[in-house]
């Protein structure tokens, strides 16, 4: 018996104690393993982001359909791609229809999508998916950064077939600046442009995240979005923070966690009464009495950087500060023993390393 | 009056006399065992293990027994089972050819003893971790089926994973 006789779920098993790397590494040593990274990266036990590239065996390999409950697929962008977006695109959906025909499973279909993508290939596969489309299909949609400035010219979001999705979870990672490129400028000018309209019938959306500098100027009043419960927005533009929170406290919405980076620009975070989680980037001293405020409401708090980190040491130490609740999570760098017993942090307040924090665009809660 | 005992009856009709505690290590003895004497065992209870041969059942009955008292971490806590180190005993335990590892790894699947199938599975990963694909080819009797250019190419879709 070799190793390749194992069963898929021991297989599964075995290889989920492997790390993106080690697995990479594992899928060069022949065809079978290479597929089997495939059916893993599918079933999304280990959401390392392959390709939906293969060949029509990896199909055939993954088995009977009925061993697979809550499928993802995810169709990768092509920053990862070294296949024409066309082929992959037709693998994909080749792949949708494979599974299609189970019933009683949800499937959840991911699309990553990068800027420089071919936006006609991609509307085509999202009209495609539009004729399959059933209850049980989940829409996700990732956008990525903007990888050179040529791109800029290229891109234009596909809104009408996008809008025609019940998305449930969206990322907009906008966060693109190679500091060395006078890209910025022009990036800025670019922004208003984009617009996320097309969510208005995402009745589903439960996950949002726009990354860094997406200036959203548009009015968000005819937008509601009932089952969202995670806001992750990092934002250094006022108006769209504004904007943002208005809409928010407007709706009442249930949101559980969000995440802020400069939360200083937060002129009224008044009004999110059901606020359970926050998450704080770029802590800046401008924000201490909002931060007293939120403790006292019961918020759990994740603090990243030292002036948060020194902040709090300033409270528990010379303002007697007792956080028995909520819990506070401060992530820096490199935390040692030597520091959090020195400083004599209370037990409640968490220290972790800055690296566990940090947001991975590939990872699907 | 000596505790009745489980008597476990290989593919290749071997009978393993052994504890009730030892045997109910295996979820999947233990529900045989609840379900069918409700009022507990009055006398010995024979399993025959129709899909496991002696050889390898005797090894699986062996860490039954060492582990008789041993408390793993709940089995819903992903978190606790993947940091787990695996103990020194289980590393001596598993120094056995590939192919009984992976017939004990399958028996410890058949019969539910999940720590045992963890504690393989991370042996198996630990051969794994570290080698270069020519090394896992040969520990693992791999055939190579690339072309070279297809090689080149797998290496190449790789590459945004690798330390840089």
């Amino acid at each position: 018996m070799n190793l390749q006789d194992l069963p898929l779920d021991i297989l599964v098993e075995i290889l989920d104690n492997l790390n993106t790397r080690e697995l990479l590494i594992f899928a060069c040593a022949s065809k079978d393993s290479h597929d089997l990274l495939f059916v893993l990266n599918q079933i999304q036990i280990k959401p390392i982001v392959l390709r939906v590239e293969s060949t029509e065996s990896s199909v055939k390999y993954l088995g009977p359909k009925e061993e697979f409950d809550n499928l993802t697929l995810i169709h990768s962008s092509s920053r990862f791609n070294s296949i024409p977006y066309e082929n992959s695109s037709n693998l994909f959906f080749d792949t949708i229809k494979y599974f299609n025909n189970a019933k009683q499973r949800t499937i959840t279909l991911q699309f990553e999508l990068d800027l420089s993508d071919d936006m006609s290939c991609m509307r085509q596969l999202l009209v495609k998916c539009e004729t399959l489309a059933k209850q049980n299909f989940k829409f996700q949609l990732s956008l990525f950064k903007f990888l050179r400035r040529t791109e800029l010219s290229k891109f234009s979001l596909p809104s009408t077939d996008l809008e025609k999705f019940n998305w449930s979870r969206v990322t907009i990672d906008t966060n693109c600046i190679m500091s060395n490129e006078p890209i910025f400028e022009e990036f800025l000018d670019f922004l208003p442009n984009l617009s996320i309209s097309w969510l208005k019938h995402s009745a589903a959306l439960s996950y949002i995240h726009i990354g860094e500098r997406f200036k959203l100027q548009e009015d968000l009043n005819d937008l509601y979005f009932p089952n969202l419960k995670q806001v992750k927005f990092e934002i250094c533009h006022r108006q769209s923070c504004e904007n943002w929170f208005h809409f928010i406290v407007r709706h009442n919405m249930m949101i559980e966690d969000f995440s802020l980076k400069h939360f200083h620009d937060l002129y009224n975070y008044s009004g999110m009464e059901n606020l359970k989680r926050l998450e704080l980037v770029n802590f800046k001293y401008s924000a201490f009495p909002q931060f007293i405020d939120l403790i006292t409401r019961k918020v759990e708090l994740i603090v990243k950087g030292l002036v948060g980190f020194c902040y709090i040491l300033y409270l528990v130490r010379h303002e007697g500060l007792e956080i028995s609740y909520p819990k506070v999570t401060v992530a820096i760098h490199k935390p040692n023993p030597w520091s959090i017993s020195h400083h004599r942090i209370k037990d409640n307040v968490k220290i972790i390393p800055l690296e566990k924090w940090e947001y991975n665009p590939f990872i699907i809660s | 009056m000596s505790e009745p005992k489980v008597i476990m009856v290989s593919s290749d009709e071997e009978r393993f006399k052994v504890d009730q505690v030892v045997a109910e290590k295996s979820v999947t003895i233990k529900n045989m065992i609840r379900d069918l004497n409700p009022d507990g065992l009055t006398e010995d209870f024979e399993v025959p293990v129709s899909t496991i041969r002696a050889n390898v059942l005797s090894k699986v009955l062996e860490w039954c027994e060492h582990h008789k008292t041993t408390v793993f971490p709940d089995e819903d806590d992903e978190d606790a089972k993947k940091t787990a180190p695996i103990e020194e005993w289980d590393r001596t335990f598993f120094r056995v050819d590939q192919e009984m590892l992976y017939e004990i790894i399958l028996a410890a699947n058949f019969l539910n003893i999940t720590p045992l199938r963890d504690s393989g599975c991370k042996i198996v990963a630990e051969m794994i971790r570290g080698k270069s694909p020519e090394e896992l080819r040969k520990v693992f009797n791999i055939t190579n089926d690339f072309t070279a250019e297809e090689e080149a190419a797998i290496r190449r879709e790789n590459e945004w994973a690798e330390d840089r």
